[in-house]
Parts: structure tokens; sequence; C-alpha cells
């Protein structure tokens, strides 16, 4: 709305009169999927289930990768080994959300975290979420620690780390 | 103003195979560009000026996937666009891109890893118009055997000419290395296969693969400059038209006709389809081979005659090395690439997005 508009003309259709007063069709899409996950991602999950975290080295740029990757991006070329990195790190951003991933609201907010571990190169992080901290005391440059699922629960997933706590 | 001519100086794959559950993605994708990069004698990070990857979300099941593929290409914080649509259409933009001047160097990729995808038909039937023919229950294949119904009917081509083509193509797909569904089939095996819709059988439908394929196109110019040898693109053109259940033609693909007619005219010359030593035209489900050929001018005789002859899908085209979806196109610039390679001359590609679409592209190559 501007200035000299106040109001639009006429007024919205709802859903509920859309289906009742005009013909409609509704139809729903099954989408599934199974993504490989590659030796990359693949290993790297493999070693969350171990409880162990594993970037690569690129020995031209003499990065660390984490999430590893089997190429490096900014050589182009094939990386060089498996290394295992720490479970404890820096947080280099973050966010406080108070919207769930379907968008509704949550009265507890979750705290959305990039974090930098040990071992891996400056400005390579993994996303996760931080717990057994209140919202109000995060920094960046905190660290921390992964709080990890007891080993018989662990799947080979992301989740198989609960949350990063502080150190 | 003379345009500049285009060339592709390299072209790599990966995979080719039913299922590749190894490798993501991107780890097939880099494969099949580090191939390419080396056959062309290309640094991707300093050497090329524009990355095109032919995805397509839904079948990705990424949302943008368009910001997923530039590091696995070499692309990463470089110029890249996405094209949605079958890989001729990627090659019909790096021919632009070079033709404008924007760019000296340009990389298309296209890629299959359909067999992540759980639900086909579901992402095949999106493609479909929404009101009257999917909520009917109408999915692609029935579309197809309708279709194929008519077509057979309209343009006098039988079951035993779709045979003879699949039989042979299957033949033509055992002689090469790269192909995953080459057999030796016999027209009672077909007669005895499972009826998908009727008139389709399971052997009319070329079946799923999986793989990369990556080219690397450039001006001759920069080609000249680096002293590389090259297959030159002489035309490229696309089209869309009409669908035939919305009262398009059915006894020849209309698309492929005018897409054929604008990559002549690019070319500046009156080229026949039997101008070519070699020709690589969709072949996904049998009738279509057909259909696409007669848009070229074709006789059903001059059809069989071609594959028997090796002038057509010598490779075993979609039915011996299987559908791989928006690399389709790709695959058969990599099978017209090699002939050339070898032996010289020309060849055409002829390739079509798939059903529900009228949508194609013709690409003429010279060695
Ligand atoms: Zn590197």
């Amino acid at each position: 709305m501007s200035v000299r508009i106040k109001d639009y003309p006429g007024r919205e259709v709802a859903i509920e009169e859309l289906k009742e007063r005009y013909v409609a069709k509704e139809y729903k899409a099954v989408l599934r999927y199974a993504w490989s996950s590659g030796v990359a991602i693949g290993s790297f999950l493999d070693g969350l289930k171990r409880g162990i975290i594993l970037g690569r080295r690129c020995n031209k740029c003499r990065r660390i990768l984490v999430p590893p990757r089997m190429y490096c991006e900014q050589c182009f070329r094939k990386t060089d080994s498996w290394v295992r990195v720490k479970d404890t790190g820096e947080v280099k951003t973050f966010s406080i959300s108070y919207v769930n991933v379907d968008a509704s609201r949550r009265r507890e907010p979750i705290i959305v975290a990039v974090v930098e571990l040990d071992g891996a190169s400056k400005d390579v992080g993994i996303l996760h979420i931080l717990g057994e901290v209140k919202p109000e005391k995060v920094r960046i440059g905190m660290h921390v620690k992964a709080v990890w699922k007891k080993e018989e629960e662990r799947k080979g997933a992301i989740t198989d780390i609960l949350y990063f706590k502080p150190r | 103003m003379v345009l500049k001519r285009v060339g592709i100086v390299g072209i790599g794959y990966e995979g080719f195979r039913p299922s590749l559950p190894d490798i993501s993605t991107r780890e097939m994708m880099f494969m099949a560009a580090s191939r390419a990069y080396e056959m062309a004698s290309v640094d991707p990070r300093k050497d090329v000026d524009t990355f095109i990857c032919c995805t397509e979300d839904f079948w990705e099941g990424w949302s943008i996937t368009d910001e997923m593929v530039p590091d696995q290409i070499g692309a990463a914080q470089r110029p890249l666009c996405t094209v949605t649509s079958d890989s001729i259409n990627g090659i019909a933009n790096a021919f632009m891109h070079i033709q404008s001047g924007l760019s000296d160097v340009v990389v298309v990729e296209a890629h299959s890893k359909v067999a992540d995808v759980v639900t086909k038909e579901d992402v095949e039937n999106l493609g479909l118009e929404p009101l009257y023919l999917r909520t009917a229950g109408v999915d692609v294949d029935m579309l197809a055997a309708l279709e194929m119904d008519y077509f057979m009917r309209a343009a006098s081509v039988s079951r035993a000419n779709l045979d003879e083509l699949i039989v042979l193509e299957k033949r033509n797909g055992l002689k090469n290395q790269r192909a995953s569904y080459g057999m030796v089939l016999s027209r009672e095996d077909i007669d005895s296969s499972e009826s998908l819709v009727e008139p389709l059988k399971k052997y009319d439908r070329a079946e799923y693969a999986e793989g990369s394929v990556v080219a690397v196109i450039a001006s001759e110019d920069w080609i000249k400059k680096r002293k590389l040898d090259a297959i030159y693109i002489e035309g490229v053109g696309w089209s869309s038209t009409l669908p035939w259940y919305d009262g398009g033609m059915v006894e020849k693909a209309e698309y492929v006709e005018r897409a054929f007619k604008m990559a002549r005219k690019v070319a500046g010359k009156s080229y026949t389809a039997k101008s070519f030593d070699r020709v690589e035209v969709d072949d996904t489900y049998s009738y279509k081979a057909f259909q696409h050929l007669f848009a070229l001018g074709l006789s059903k005789e001059d059809v069989v005659e071609g594959v028997k002859s090796g002038q057509f899908n010598k490779g075993g085209g979609s039915m011996g090395a299987g559908n791989m979806i928006e690399a389709n196109g790709l695959y058969r610039v990599l099978e017209a690439y090699t002939s050339l390679e070898n032996e010289g001359g020309q060849a055409l590609v002829v390739s079509w997005r798939g059903q529900p679409t009228a949508t194609g592209g013709v690409l003429i190559l010279s060695g």
C-alpha cells in the first residue's frame, strides 16, 4: 500500500470458498529419493557412527575439508588423504531461531551455528545446533564440544552428534 | 559480421551404468569433468569463461540445485548457469555464449542420477497437464502408448518395423563398451515381454541409466591458438511444438523438423538426413526413433536400413546405453564425437526431452 492507495479493490478468494464455489482439483505428488552418499559423505557418516569426525586434506592448498570431499573445489584436483579432526571447535556464526523447519513457532528457540572444528582449516565449518547454553550467552568465538548420542543409538547420521555445548 | 565458428575440444564421461550407488552425484560429475579437461588440456580454474549445467530440480530431489553444481566441475566462484532441459539446449546456450563474444571457452555438463529417485513416475507425471490429464490418472507411459498406437496407424509403421529396430539397437549396444543394456534379443523375446500399456511393451521403452557427460566447447580462434583438434558445431536448432494430445502432429515429430530447419539455417547449408555419416537420434521409445527420423524426411525403410548399416545409433542409442534424462543429448554427442574423431565426416544429433513434451534439439557436427 502507498500514500495514494489505501486498499485494493475487490477481495481475496479463500481456499475453502474456491473449493465450494469453483471447480478445483487437488493433486499430491509423492516425491521420494534415496541419494547415494558417495565416498566422501559415506565415510564421514560412517565415522560419526564410530564417534569420530573425518575430513579430507588437499596437499596443494593444504586445506582440510570437513565435511570431507573427494575433490578440492579451489584447486580442482582430487583430495589426498583422510584426516581425523577433533570434536571440539569454535562458533563462527550462529542464529537464534524461533521457527521450526515447517515454519511453525517455537517457544524455546533452537540455536543454529557453524562450528569450525579443531584440526580443520580456517573458514571450514559444519552446521549444527548448540545446547546446554542460554541464547543470550552465545558468542562468536565461543569454544564448544560435541555431545554424542550413546554408541548403540548412533545411525551414521549428522544427528549422531546431539549438539555442541560450551567447554 | 562473421560469427565465430565453435568446436568441441574435449568430452568426458563417468558411469553409464544402471545404478552407481558407490559414488555421489557430485563425485560422478567431478570424474566426468576431470576427463574432459584433461582431453581438452584446460584448467577449469583459469581457462574456462562460463559453465553451463543441465539439471532439473525434481530429478535431483533438491531445490535450487544450480547452487550445488559449481564446485565439482571447477566452477567455484566462476560464472555458471543451469539450463533446465536436455543437454542439446545446454550446448545451444554455449554456442551463443561464444558467438555473442561473451566467452571463448564454455563447459557444458549434464547427468542422470536417476536410480536415486525412488518415485520416478511421480516426477514424470508432474510434467503432465494438471487439470484434465494428471488428475484423470494418466501417466507418461499411457500417453506414450496412445501416441504409439496413433503414430503406427498414421505413419503405417508395423510392430515388425519396431521390433527390427529394437533388435538391431540392442545388438549395437553389445558392441559398445560403455552401454549397459546391450543384448542379443529376438522378435519372440519382444513379443513375449511384459506389456506396459498396450501396445507399449517393456522393450519399447529404454531403461534408465546413470552417468555424467562433460563437454568443453570453444571458439575457433582459441582452438587454433592452442593448436587443438576439434569437432566443429556447424549448426544447432531447437523447438517446442504443440504436443500430439493437444492437436499437434503425430506422424512425424514437428519439433525435430523445425529444429533441423533451424540448424541447417545456422549452418548455411542444405543438408538432408542422408548427408550424414552418422545420425544419433532419440530412441527412448522405439516408435519415437521412427517419428524423429521421419521428421528428417526419411522413410521407414531408410530407418531400418540406417540402423543396419551403422548410420543411425551405431552405439545402440538409448536402447543400448539407457535413458539418461537431461544427459541424453550429450550422450548422443559423445557417440557422434567418438565416431567423428576416428573416422571423420559429419554427424547429426537429434534429441527429445521425453514425455509429455514436444521439445527437441538438433546439432550438426563435423570432424
Ligand atoms: Zn586444494
